[in-house]
C-alpha cells in the first residue's frame, strides 16, 4: 500500500496543498480512505496525522469505512426535493433495508445522498454506480433493485 | 498610534491590537469563552461579539479577532452586541447545562435557565478549541484535532484511538475550561489502561485521548514524575543538545 | 502545434481555421451537457458517427459534440447548421432518417421539431423555439456551437481575441477601468463589482499574487457554472489570462465542486490545449508574461463556496471560513492578495473586453449590467438553463420562457439564491431581476438556481429542506450557526410534524438574528433567508401547520392522510397491489379503502393510481 500511495503522492509532486486531492485519489484506488494509507500520507509529507485525519473527516467526500461494491446516489438537491426525492429515498431504504450513508450486510450496496447533480430536469434522480437513473418512482425503484 | 472610540472614550492603541486587547486595558469587561491570552485569537464561540461604526457602516464583530481601525468607534454593549451574547450563551446554556464556566456567565447575562423550547442536552466540551490550539501552538505536539464538522464536530484524539504524537504533558488539561479533559498518574498502567494486562509500571493516563504512557523516574529521588515521551520530546525540540539524563531530574531535585 | 508567439500569429491561425471549414457543410451537433448524458447522448453521436460512415457520407456531413444547448427538458438535443434546425427528443433509431431526409433531401420530420404545448404551432429553427426567443445567450451561446474539447472551434468563433487585444492593446489599469465602465457585478452570489475587486488587488501589497475561479457551484439545483465550465472552458481560461494580466499574478487555480468529474476532464484538455497553443503557459502570445493554472478539487463541502474558506481547502486544510477583513483581494491564498471570481465571471470579461463596456453596460438595469444565466427547475415545464438580460422579470422567465407550471397548476412561489436566498410570491411575479431589487424583497441573486413552486409545495416544508441542508453543510466552527441551525430545524421540524407550539414563529425570528449578526461568515449570515422570507410572504401556511396541525399544500407526511374517493375508484387493485403495509383492502372491480392505522404514507398507491382516485389532504 505504501508503494501506491507514494506513487499518488509523487503525482502531485509531494505539494501538501494538494491533500484533498492526493486524499481523493487514494479513495478512489481503494474505495475508501484505509487509515495506513492516511498515516502513510502523513510521514511523506510531514503533516501531523491528527490534521490528516481531520481533513479526511470534514470532507463529505471522504468515507473510511469500506463501501459496498455499488454505489447508490439519490439526488436531493431543490429542484429533485420539490419533485418529491425524499420519497424516493425513503422507498429505497425500505427496499435495501439501511438507511442513507449505510451499506447492505451482504456490501452489495452503499447508499448515500448527494446535493444536486445538475441534471434537474430529470428529477428525482438516483444514480447507481455512475448511471443516471431519471424520473425515479417508487415502482421504478422497485425494479431497479430487484 | 491609532486613535478610537470604545465605550464613548477616545483611546490610542499600537496598529495590530485588538478591540478586546485594548479594552481590557482601559478596564473594560468583555467576557470571552474561546479566548486565552497564550494563544491565537480564534473567533468562534462569539461571546465577545462588539458592535462597530466605521463610516456609514455598522456591524458585529468578534473582538477578540478583529484589529483597531482609525477613527472606530466601539460599543460593547449595545442593544444589537448584547442581542447576540446572550442568544449565543442561550444556545450554549442549552447543550452545556451543567457546566460551570457557562452557567456564571449566565447569570451574568441574567439567563438562569435553557429556553424550554430548546432540547437540552448535556454536553460537557464546549468546542472552544483550546485545547488542540494549545497542543499545536504552544505545546508543538499537534496530537489532537477537531474531526467531522457541523453540528458532529467533536475534538478527538486520530481515527479515535490513542494519540499517537501525545507527550501527556497536561497542558489542554490545564487549559481546557470545563475541566472535562483529566490525567492521573498510576503506580500499575496495565490494571488500568488499557486494563487486564501484565503490570505496566508507573503511567500517566489520559483518557480522553485514550493515552497510557510509560513515566520516567528522576534520577536522583527515584520518583516517576514525567513521561518518557515528553522528556524526548524536549530533547529533541532543543536548540541547544541536552543529554536524556539531564533532562530526567525532578523539579523539585532541580531546585 | 507551435506555439503562437504574436497577435498577428493567432489572427492568421484563425483565418486558416476558417478558410478549411466550409460554412455551407451541414454540421450535425449534439448537446454533450450532463443532463443529455443522462438522457443518453453519446449513443446519438456514436449512432450518427457510425452512421455516416457506413453510408460513406463523411464528405458531406460533419458531427460535432457540443456542450450544453440550455433546453434540459426536451433532450438529447440536436442543432443541424447552417440554418440552425431544432430537433429534440432524439433517440437513436432517429439517426437513419435524419440523415436521409433532413441532411440529404433538406426535408424536415415533423415529429423532432418543438411543439408548442397550448398554440400546437412547431418551430423549425433554434431561436423561434419559445423557450430560446425571450433569451439573450451572449456566455451561453457559443456553447452549442463548439466541442468543447476543441481550441481550434473556439478560435474560429473568434476565441482567445480579447486576450489579444488586453495584452496588446491595452494596459492593466485601462483594461481594469473598462471593467470597472461596464458595471460587471461578481456572478457567484455576492454581486461584488469585478472592476473594484480587481483594483484593490492590483494595488495591495504582497507577492506573489493569486487567480482562483470559483467552480465550487454548491447550490442544489443549479448548474449553470457546471454547465459552462464542461461547454465552452476556453472562455472560462480566456477570461482568466486578461484578469491575471491585469492583476499581475502568475498563478491560478480553478477550483472545481468534487461532484462534476466532466467539467474537471474538459477543463484539464482546455488547460493542455491552450498551454500547446501558447496561450497559457510561459510566455503568452510571445508577450512575455507567464501564467499558469492549476486544477484543485473539492472535497464535498458547500462551505468550500465560500472565499476564505475556499482558500483553506486549497491551501491543503479543512474548509474553515477565516475572518473578513481582511479581505481576500488583500490577503488570501497563503496571505497574499488573491482574486476570487466565479465561473461566469469570468466568461463575462472576453466578452467585456471584446464588445466595449459601453455596449456592455447599454444591458441590464441602473445596478445590475449585463446578462445572467439561471438553471430554471422546479415545476416547470420548460427545464433547464437560461441566459437573460438583468431587469427581465420572473413572470417572463416563468411562463415565456419557462412554458409554466405543469399540469396547469397555480404557481405559489419561486426561490432564487439557493440556501442563500429565499421564497418570492405571486405578489412579485413582476419584479424585475436585478441584485438589488432581490435583496430588497428578501432575497439574493445567488449563483443563478430558480427554482419554482406550485400548489402542492410546502413552503414551511421548503423552509425545512433549506435548515437540514446548512446544517449538514455548517463547518461548525462558530456557535450561532453550529448550535442555531440545530435548534431552527429543530422548531421546523415539530412545525411540519404537527407538535409546533405558538411563539415559535417568534423564536425562529430571534435565532435568525443571531445567526446574521454573530455568525463568522456568509453561509451563518444567510442561512435564515429561507426561512425569514417564507415567513414574510407565507406566514399564514405557518400558522395553519401550528394552530390547525394542517399542511395545505398536503406535503408534511404527519400532516396528511391518504383517502379512496370512492366516486373515483374503479376497482382495479392496482393500489392494492404496491401497498407495501398491506393497508388497502377491496373487491376486484368495487371501490377498495385505505386503513389508515396500517397506512405508512409512501405514496406508492397514489402513484399507481391512473384514475387521480387516491387523495391525499
Amino acid at each position: 500500500m505504501n508503494e501506491k500511495v507514494d506513487a499518488i503522492i509523487e503525482k502531485y509532486k509531494g505539494d501538501k496543498g494538494f491533500l484533498v486531492s492526493i486524499l481523493q485519489d487514494i479513495q478512489s484506488e481503494y474505495n475508501h480512505l484505509p487509515k495506513e494509507a492516511l498515516c502513510h500520507v502523513s510521514e511523506n509529507l510531514g503533516i501531523p496525522v491528527s490534521k490528516v485525519y481531520s481533513v479526511a473527516t470534514f470532507y463529505r467526500a471522504f468515507t473510511l469505512k469500506p463501501r459496498g461494491d455499488h454505489l447508490v446516489y439519490v439526488c436531493l438537491g431543490t429542484a429533485c426535493h420539490v419533485r418529491g426525492a425524499s420519497r424516493i429515498l425513503e422507498g429505497i431504504e425500505r427496499k435495501l433495508k439501511i438507511k442513507a450513508g449505510e451499506t447492505t450486510g451482504d456490501t452489495k450496496y452503499t447508499l448515500g445522498t448527494v446535493n444536486c447533480l445538475g441534471a434537474c430536469a430529470l428529477g428525482p434522480i438516483v444514480v447507481v454506480d455512475q448511471e443516471y437513473h431519471g424520473q425515479m418512482n417508487l415502482s421504478k425503484v422497485d425494479k431497479l433493485f430487484g | 498610534m491609532i486613535t478610537l472610540t470604545i465605550d464613548r472614550r477616545k483611546v490610542e492603541a499600537e496598529k495590530g491590537t485588538t478591540i478586546l486587547e485594548i479594552a481590557r486595558e482601559e478596564g473594560i469587561d468583555i467576557p470571552t469563552l474561546c479566548h486565552h491570552e497564550d494563544l491565537l485569537p480564534y473567533g468562534a464561540c462569539r461571546v465577545c461579539v462588539v458592535e462597530i461604526t466605521k463610516g456609514k457602516r455598522r456591524r458585529i464583530v468578534a473582538s477578540c479577532t478583529y484589529t483597531v481601525e482609525e477613527g472606530l468607534i466601539v460599543e460593547t454593549n449595545s442593544e444589537r452586541a448584547l442581542n447576540v451574547r446572550k442568544g449565543v450563551v442561550e444556545l450554549f446554556l442549552a447543550r452545556h447545562p451543567n457546566v460551570k464556566v457557562i452557567k456564571e456567565l449566565a447569570l451574568k447575562l441574567g439567563i438562569t435557565e435553557p429556553n424550554p423550547r430548546f432540547n437540552v442536552e448535556n454536553d460537557y466540551c464546549i468546542l472552544c478549541g483550546q485545547c488542540v490550539r494549545a497542543c499545536k501552538e504552544i505545546v508543538g505536539a499537534n496530537a489532537i484535532s477537531f474531526t467531522e464538522r457541523g453540528i458532529t464536530r467533536r475534538v478527538s484524539s486520530p481515527f479515535s484511538e490513542t494519540a499517537g504524537d501525545c507527550i501527556a504533558c497536561g497542558t489542554c488539561v490545564y487549559i481546557c475550561p470545563t475541566k472535562i479533559i483529566t490525567m492521573k498518574d498510576v503506580e500499575d498502567g496495565g490494571l488500568v489502561y488499557p486494563g487486564g494486562r501484565d503490570s505496566l509500571g508507573p503511567r500517566r493516563i489520559v483518557h480522553n485521548w485514550k493515552v497510557s504512557l510509560e513515566m520516567e523516574k528522576c534520577r536522583i529521588c527515584g520518583r516517576p514524575f514525567t513521561t518518557k515521551a515528553k522528556l524526548e520530546f524536549m530533547r529533541k525540540r532543543s536548540k541547544v543538545p541536552i543529554p536524556y539524563e539531564e533532562l530526567a531530574i525532578c523539579p523539585t531535585c532541580k531546585g | 502545434m507551435e506555439k503562437l508567439k504574436s497577435a498577428e500569429q493567432l489572427e492568421s491561425l484563425r483565418k486558416e481555421i476558417n478558410k478549411k471549414r466550409d460554412r455551407n457543410l451541414p454540421c450535425i451537433t449534439v448537446c454533450g451537457g450532463t443532463g443529455c448524458h443522462a438522457y443518453g447522448c453519446q449513443k446519438v453521436v456514436e449512432g450518427f458517427k457510425k452512421e455516416i460512415e457506413k453510408q460513406k457520407l463523411e464528405n458531406s456531413v460533419n458531427v460535432r459534440p457540443t456542450g450544453c444547448h440550455g433546453f434540459c427538458e426536451r433532450g438529447p438535443l440536436v442543432v443541424i447548421y447552417p440554418k440552425g434546425i431544432f430537433y429534440q427528443q432524439v433517440k437513436v433509431e432517429d439517426i437513419p432518417e435524419i440523415l436521409e431526409k433532413t441532411i440529404m433531401k433538406a426535408e424536415l420530420i415533423e415529429r423532432l421539431l418543438y411543439q408548442d404545448p397550448t398554440t400546437k404551432e412547431r418551430s423549425i429553427y433554434e431561436e423561434e423555439v419559445p423557450f430560446y426567443k425571450k433569451q439573450m445567450r451572449l456566455i451561453f451561446g457559443n456553447n452549442g456551437k463548439i466541442d468543447p474539447c476543441s481550441i481550434e472551434d473556439y478560435i474560429a468563433v473568434g476565441g482567445y481575441a480579447a486576450l489579444s487585444k488586453a495584452f496588446f492593446s491595452m494596459k492593466p489599469q485601462e483594461i481594469i477601468g473598462e471593467v470597472k465602465k461596464s458595471g460587471l457585478r461578481g456572478r457567484g452570489g455576492g454581486g461584488f463589482p469585478t472592476g473594484e475587486k480587481w483594483e484593490s488587488c492590483r494595488k495591495a501589497e504582497g507577492s506573489p499574487k493569486y487567480l482562483i475561479c470559483n467552480a465550487d457551484e454548491g447550490d442544489p439545483g443549479a448548474y449553470m457554472d457546471r454547465s459552462l465550465l464542461e461547454g465552452n472552458p476556453h472562455s472560462v481560461l480566456e477570461g482568466m489570462i486578461i484578469g491575471a494580466f491585469t492583476i499581475g499574478c502568475h498563478d491560478g487555480y480553478i477550483y472545481v465542486r468534487n461532484e462534476y468529474p466532466l467539467a474537471v476532464k474538459n477543463a484539464i484538455v482546455a488547460i493542455e490545449q491552450a498551454e500547446q497553443y501558447g496561450l497559457l503557459g510561459k510566455n503568452i502570445l510571445g508577450s512575455g508574461f507567464d501564467f499558469s493554472i492549476k486544477i484543485n478539487r473539492g472535497g464535498g463541502a458547500f462551505v468550500c463556496g465560500e472565499e476564505t474558506a475556499l482558500i483553506k481547502s486549497i491551501e491543503g486544510d479543512w474548509g474553515e471560513p477565516r475572518q473578513r477583513p481582511p479581505y481576500p483581494a488583500e490577503s488570501g491564498l497563503w496571505w497574499k492578495p488573491t482574486v476570487i471570481n466565479n465561473v461566469e465571471t469570468w466568461a463575462n470579461v472576453p466578452l467585456i473586453m471584446n464588445k466595449g463596456a459601453d455596449w456592455y453596460s447599454s444591458i441590464g438595469t441602473e445596478g445590475s449590467k449585463g446578462t445572467k444565466i439561471f438553471s430554471l427547475v422546479g415545476k416547470i415545464n420548460n427545464t433547464g438553463l437560461v441566459e437573460v438580460p438583468m431587469g427581465i422579470t420572473f413572470r417572463e422567465i416563468i411562463y415565456e420562457i419557462g412554458g409554466g407550471i405543469p399540469k396547469n397548476r397555480k404557481f405559489k412561489g419561486v426561490q432564487t439564491g439557493g440556501p442563500s436566498g429565499g421564497c418570492l410570491p405571486e405578489s412579485l411575479l413582476d419584479l424585475p431581476i436585478d441584485f438589488d431589487a432581490l435583496i430588497e424583497a428578501g432575497s439574493m441573486m445567488g449563483s443563478g438556481g430558480m427554482i419554482v413552486m406550485d400548489d402542492r409545495t410546502c413552503m414551511v416544508d421548503m423552509a425545512r429542506y433549506f435548515l437540514a441542508f446548512l446544517e449538514e453543510e455548517s463547518c461548525g466552527k462558530c456557535t450561532p450557526c453550529r448550535e442555531g441551525l440545530k435548534k431552527m430545524r429543530a422548531i421546523l421540524e415539530a412545525i411540519c410534524g404537527g407538535r409546533g407550539k405558538k411563539g415559535d414563529i417568534e423564536l425562529l425570528e430571534r435565532i435568525s438574528q443571531i445567526l446574521i449578526d454573530g455568525s463568522i461568515c456568509g453561509l451563518g449570515k444567510t442561512a435564515p433567508n429561507p426561512v425569514l422570507t417564507t415567513i414574510k410572504y407565507f406566514r399564514d401556511e405557518y400558522e395553519t401547520h401550528i394552530n390547525e396541525n394542517k399542511c395545505p399544500a398536503a406535503v408534511c407526511k404527519d400532516l396528511i392522510f391518504y383517502d379512496i374517493n370512492a366516486k373515483v375508484c374503479t376497482g382495479c387493485g392496482a393500489c392494492r397491489r404496491v401497498c407495501l403495509s398491506e393497508a388497502i383492502t377491496g373487491e376486484l372491480k368495487q371501490p377498495h379503502a385505505i386503513n389508515l392505522k396500517k397506512c405508512i404514507k409512501c405514496g406508492a398507491c397514489y402513484e399507481a393510481c391512473k384514475f387521480e382516485a387516491i387523495v391525499v389532504s
